[in-house]
């Protein structure tokens, strides 16, 4: 996870750093639109947060707003404010916003899961927000649903932290409602025998950088993550879905689909990396992007870096395309109009991932919400 | 193996092998140090040049020293500019004709390859050039009658001026990247082709490029015309000696297809362990024409080379099939680019590569659709074999779509030969080692039958002589 940094640390390298250090590709230097995101930097902080029109039907044990945490507690977890203090940062600075949101977060939150469902709410406000979750899974059947929300106008980073120890299991339903500028970076390390079950839908914002890093570290870890981004009209999303295994015998997939409506901006990408101590592994990446619409811009990278031979397999696939007509022909022949294809093939992919279901949210109005209708 | 009339042409041992340690060859002019105005102008006036190269020599230079060095291209620092001669001129006044007017240090090494029995039994044309210039060339009549022009680019540059100008470094623009620019400030040798109208060109024309020393740049430039309804297969073959230190391969290839032509370009890249090669490749296909790479990368100390097409026409389309072998420490670094500018645009990159004792194969792809490309398919493959726990292989595509009505897939596997499958061929009696280059050449094979007949086999052996060493094929 890299060294951890003292606050005097995190200023200089948010003075020196660059947004990324490396151009992302010749025609696109950069994937995510760092000028937008840049305003984390210098906005005031947001007065309070903001719910989204959408809520979820779980009993949060906690909700953040800028500057303000509410604890609720729940059955199997123990919940625990965080806030800003001398203690070193851990989570890996990589860029100028890691550092910048370092020093700024102002909300934060410990979990203990021992097996039980701990739903947090992040809202974002019409200013900047930061927030930061550290969370230790000890047991099987532990739960983190999580939605984030930021408004238009608002510009929102968090970082979560989640170490799964060993033997212990954990279901993550994450749902980033968007709208805003959202940076928003997980990272989950999983011990000896333990596993992860990511679901993710996100929907666009005025630019939303959604990135999850699970690192497998111990031997026989198992972790799947299953992401549904929806970007229309004016929205842009960089999804970045890495899973590193070190691991002997683990197993590592990310499977996305993605939708772009209108002049919507989509990327979805990321790394299956096999480490040399991952004997035995196997690593899958897929990522699959319809267009929909004339102006609309969808971008696959899915990236496979194998560092042993001795892997059991390794693979990716991607495919960035219209909707097959076929597909388009057997709803429109059922009585569907083209609009109501287009709403289905929205639920579809939100709730690829599980999420609407785990959230208690309505796919429906899900599907509304990210359609913008 | 089966017999056939070009068996006699299978190497027994790897190329650098065959070329044995370089041996001194006497050079008539070199230039050597740091590169600046007063070597390009140099390098122009030795070469009679019109000033219009000059100048785009001069303009290359300045963008050479603007341009940042690429941060992800790895090994590169190993590269000492200043301690390389950038331009050497063997002992050979004019191109010659006949293999008997070359002098015996240089007019061995291409017997030791088998290079003048290649031409007499398959070639319409040969231009082959050893350090910097062309010291050997010669065409068919039969091209002459049908207009075809095959020259040496330098020799072109001075006859064709007015056709040359129109594409030369219009494909591939000295301001991609800094060692484009480098190539453009100092290129030398190459081979310059124009196919006419509805030429249809039926037997390859091959340029040979061999560095004969170390601490030596070679910068050679091939720019290949068809015109409308011509067809061309062009095949580049290069190779060197062992030599202790390194030299520095930066080629470039320039490809314009006119409407409804066909270019054919098959590299078969064998330098010996000590050449860092880097090569540039770039097309662009009009309305209706076909451009294919086929690229057999076994030799080099480091390799970067990524193929590109610009589909610049409705109903281009375009191929890029490699396969690369990186036998550790060495490194290939490779890809292929399609851009996707018009309707009904096709493309389909293949990527196959085996990794062996420590080797590192990268894959690094683009391909984009443009918006406005209605209906353009792309679909990309990458397959990596990896032979021991030693070696690795990594695969960075970049898929970029602004066009709804288009469709870009891509699959990769990366993985080692499956125990079943070995275990189902030495219960048929193979021993581990046959088994093992059963399934290794098995891998290649749909490739393989991509490539002219000759050079397929040609290419076939000396992966098996490769991996004989290596206990585990031939």
């Amino acid at each position: 996870m890299g060294k951890p940094l003292s606050r005097e640390e995190l200023r200089e390298l948010a003075s020196r750093l660059p947004y990324q250090r490396v151009k992302d590709s010749p025609t696109h230097p950069y994937y995510t639109d760092w000028r937008v995101l840049s305003a984390a930097e210098s906005r005031e902080y947001a007065e309070r947060g903001v719910e989204p029109p959408l809520r979820p039907g779980l009993d949060p044990v906690a909700v953040l707003e800028p500057c303000k945490a509410t604890l609720n507690g729940g059955t199997g977890v123990e919940v625990e404010e965080l806030r800003p203090s001398g203690e070193p940062w851990r989570f890996p600075v990589e860029g100028r916003l890691d550092a910048v949101h370092g020093i700024r977060w102002c909300t934060g939150l410990r979990l203990v899961l021992d097996g039980g469902s701990a739903p947090v709410f992040l809202w974002g406000g019409n200013g900047y927000s930061g927030y930061h979750v550290e969370v230790r899974v000890k047991k099987p059947g532990s739960r983190l649903p999580i939605v984030t929300y930021t408004p238009v106008g608002g510009v929102t980073t968090a970082t979560l932290l989640v170490e799964v120890e060993d033997g212990a299991s954990l279901r993550m339903s994450t749902l980033n409602l968007g709208e805003g500028a959202v940076y928003f970076r997980r990272l989950v390390v999983l011990g000896n025998g333990s596993s992860l079950e990511s679901g993710l839908s996100v929907l666009g914002g005025s630019m939303v950088h959604d990135r999850e890093d699970v690192f497998l570290e111990g031997d026989g870890g198992k972790a799947s993550t299953r992401a549904g981004l929806v970007s229309v009209s004016g929205e842009k999303i960089d999804s970045i879905l890495n899973v590193v295994i070190n691991g002997k015998d683990c197993e590592g997939s990310v499977r996305a689909r993605g939708l772009v409506g209108g002049s919507g901006y989509l990327v979805s990408r990321g790394v299956a990396r096999v480490n040399e101590a991952a004997r035995n592994a196997s690593a899958v990446f897929e990522s699959y992007v319809t267009v929909l619409d004339e102006g609309g811009r969808g971008y696959s990278v899915p990236v496979l870096e194998v560092n042993t031979g001795d892997v059991r397999e390794a693979r990716h696939s991607t495919a960035v395309m219209a909707p097959p007509a076929d597909a388009a022909f057997y709803l429109r022949q059922r009585g569907l109009s083209e609009r109501e294809a287009r709403f289905l093939l929205a639920m579809a992919v939100l709730e690829y991932g599980g999420v609407p279901e785990d959230l208690g949210v309505d796919s429906v109005e899900l599907a509304a919400a990210a359609l913008g209708v | 193996m089966v017999k056939t009339e070009v068996s006699g042409l299978l190497p027994e041992r790897l190329p650098e092998e065959i070329l044995g340690y370089a041996a001194p060859s006497k050079a008539r002019l070199e230039f050597r140090g740091r590169i600046s105005r007063e070597l390009v102008e140099e390098l122009s006036r030795v070469k009679g040049e019109p000033g219009w190269m000059l100048r785009l020599r001069l303009r290359a230079l300045e963008l050479f020293e603007k341009l940042p060095t690429p941060n992800w291209v790895y090994g590169i620092e190993e590269i000492d500019l200043e301690e390389l001669a950038h331009y050497v001129k063997p002992d050979v006044e004019e191109p010659v004709k006949s293999w008997d007017d070359l002098p015996a240090e240089i007019r061995k090494y291409y017997e030791k390859l088998g290079i003048p029995e290649l031409e007499a039994k398959m070639l319409a044309g040969l231009n082959v050039q050893f350090e910097s210039e062309t010291v050997y060339h010669n065409v068919k009549e039969l091209l002459s009658k049908k207009g075809v022009i095959m020259l040496p680019m330098d020799e072109a540059v001075k006859r064709y001026p007015d056709l040359v100008k129109k594409y030369f470094g219009r494909v591939f623009p000295a301001s991609d990247h800094k060692f484009a620019a480098l190539h453009y400030a100092l290129w030398s040798g190459g081979a310059f082709v124009y196919v006419p109208p509805h030429v249809r060109v039926p037997e390859p024309l091959e340029a040979f490029f061999l560095i004969g020393r170390s601490l030596e740049s070679q910068f050679e430039h091939t720019l290949i015309v068809a015109q409308e309804g011509g067809f061309i297969h062009f095949v580049e073959g290069c190779s060197a000696p062992m030599f202790k230190g390194y030299s520095f391969h930066d080629g470039m290839v320039e490809v314009y297809a006119h409407r409804g032509s066909t270019v054919k370009f098959t590299t078969l890249q064998n330098w010996s362990r000590n050449v860092v090669n880097f090569n540039n490749k770039r097309g662009i296909a009009e309305e209706d024409a076909r451009i294919d790479w086929i690229e057999g990368s076994i030799g080099s100390k480091i390799t970067y080379t990524y193929p590109s097409t610009v589909l610049r026409g409705a109903r281009a389309s375009s191929s890029s099939i490699v396969v690369q072998l990186a036998k550790g420490p060495y490194v290939k670094d490779s890809g292929s680019k399609m851009l996707h500018l018009a309707p009904y645009t096709r493309s389909r990159i293949i990527n196959k590569s085996i990794s062996v004792d420590g080797g590192v194969n990268i894959y690094r792809g683009l391909v984009r659709v443009a918006k406005g490309a209605k209906h353009a398919r792309s679909h990309v493959e990458c397959q990596s074999l990896i032979l021991d726990d030693k070696s690795v292989a990594y695969t960075y595509p970049h898929n970029q779509v602004d066009e709804p009505t288009a469709q870009v897939t891509h699959e990769a596997t990366t993985g080692k030969i499956g125990e079943e499958q070995l275990f189902y061929l030495r219960q048929r009696g193979l021993t581990e080692q046959e088994a093992t280059s059963l399934l290794v050449m098995g891998f290649l094979e749909d490739v393989m039958a991509d490539l002219p007949f000759e050079y397929a086999l040609v290419l076939r052996r000396v992966i098996e002589v490769e991996f004989a060493r290596l206990g585990g094929v031939g």
